[in-house]
């Protein structure tokens, strides 16, 4: 018999192997060893996933929030159908709505004009 | 990750454990105890087949020095071939001729052996383990095969007679 051939044949004895039963807690003690170790917040998230996440929701935030007050200019041309050298300037958001009783604003010279944006 | 890395060894970890202990409760808490080491260690799963069962020998020294108050080389005193299925379908005979002949093989070779064979471990792991060079672990199996064959071989012939 050669050594290949006692090889296999010592390879083909039956192995017991540990039970179903001690299979399931090894892996529940491994599982809890391994949730002492780590905190929650390092489990579930990276913590460089977290601060990614910070960024985007502020990057998010900031933007949405620029494009609501960034006003829309419409200057008068051909195209637009205004007055030529007129501006219209459209607001989202109400023009007086951060001013008090108190201030005072000059809109003697102001002048009434059809907007293109109609709300 | 380590309940995952232990399901996809299970085998070989049983396998060696129960060489290390000789019965199924020790093999499982030094099976168990080893894999916690792991946890706690925050050790890289990087080689760690090797990593761990070297952990579980180191363990199982320990445990077997402990027990006997004795210093040892080695822990594979016991029942060394506990890991052999005695109830699987196989001529009993047979099954005993092997039992005996990794029993009289020096137990170093025998650990070859079982690592090699039975938990199916390259020579590069083997030495890992063993903390021997590779050529040695080689070396080791060669001559653990030569001996098992030879007595196997002599045993059946004085058995045929």
């Amino acid at each position: 018999m050669s050594r290949d051939e006692f090889e296999h044949k010592l390879k083909a004895v039956p192995v017991r192997s540990l039970s179903a039963r001690a299979d399931a807690e090894i892996v529940a003690a491994v599982r809890a060893a391994t949730g002492q170790a780590c905190p929650w917040y390092v489990r579930s998230v990276p913590l460089w996933h977290a601060a990614a996440a910070c960024i985007l929701l502020c990057a998010a935030t900031w933007l949405l929030g620029s494009i609501g007050r960034t006003p829309t200019t419409l200057r008068g041309d051909r195209s637009t159908g205004l007055e030529a050298g007129s501006v219209v300037v459209h607001f989202d958001e109400p023009l007086f709505r951060e001013t008090s009783s108190l201030d005072r604003m000059d809109v003697s010279r102001w002048r009434v004009c059809m907007s293109p944006v109609t709300e | 990750m380590w309940a995952a890395f232990y399901l996809a060894n299970r085998r070989a970890l049983g396998t060696y454990a129960l060489a290390l202990t000789g019965n199924a409760a020790d093999a499982q808490d030094l099976v168990q105890d080893a894999l916690v080491r792991m946890v706690r260690q925050k050790h890289q799963a990087r080689e760690a087949r090797a990593y761990v069962m070297r952990c579980m020998r180191n363990l199982a020294i320990d445990r077997y020095r402990r027990s006997c108050s004795r210093p040892t080389e080695t822990p594979l005193e016991g029942d060394c071939v506990a890991f052999i299925d005695e109830e699987a379908a196989m001529d009993g005979d047979t099954l005993e001729q092997v039992r005996a002949a990794l029993r009289s093989l020096p137990a170093r070779r025998r650990e070859v052996i079982v690592l090699k064979v039975y938990a199916e471990l390259s020579f590069r792991e083997i030495a890992d383990i063993l903390k021997i060079p590779t050529g040695t672990a080689a070396s080791h199996y060669a001559r653990a095969l030569d001996e098992l064959r030879e007595l196997l071989t002599t045993e059946k012939r004085y058995v045929s007679r």
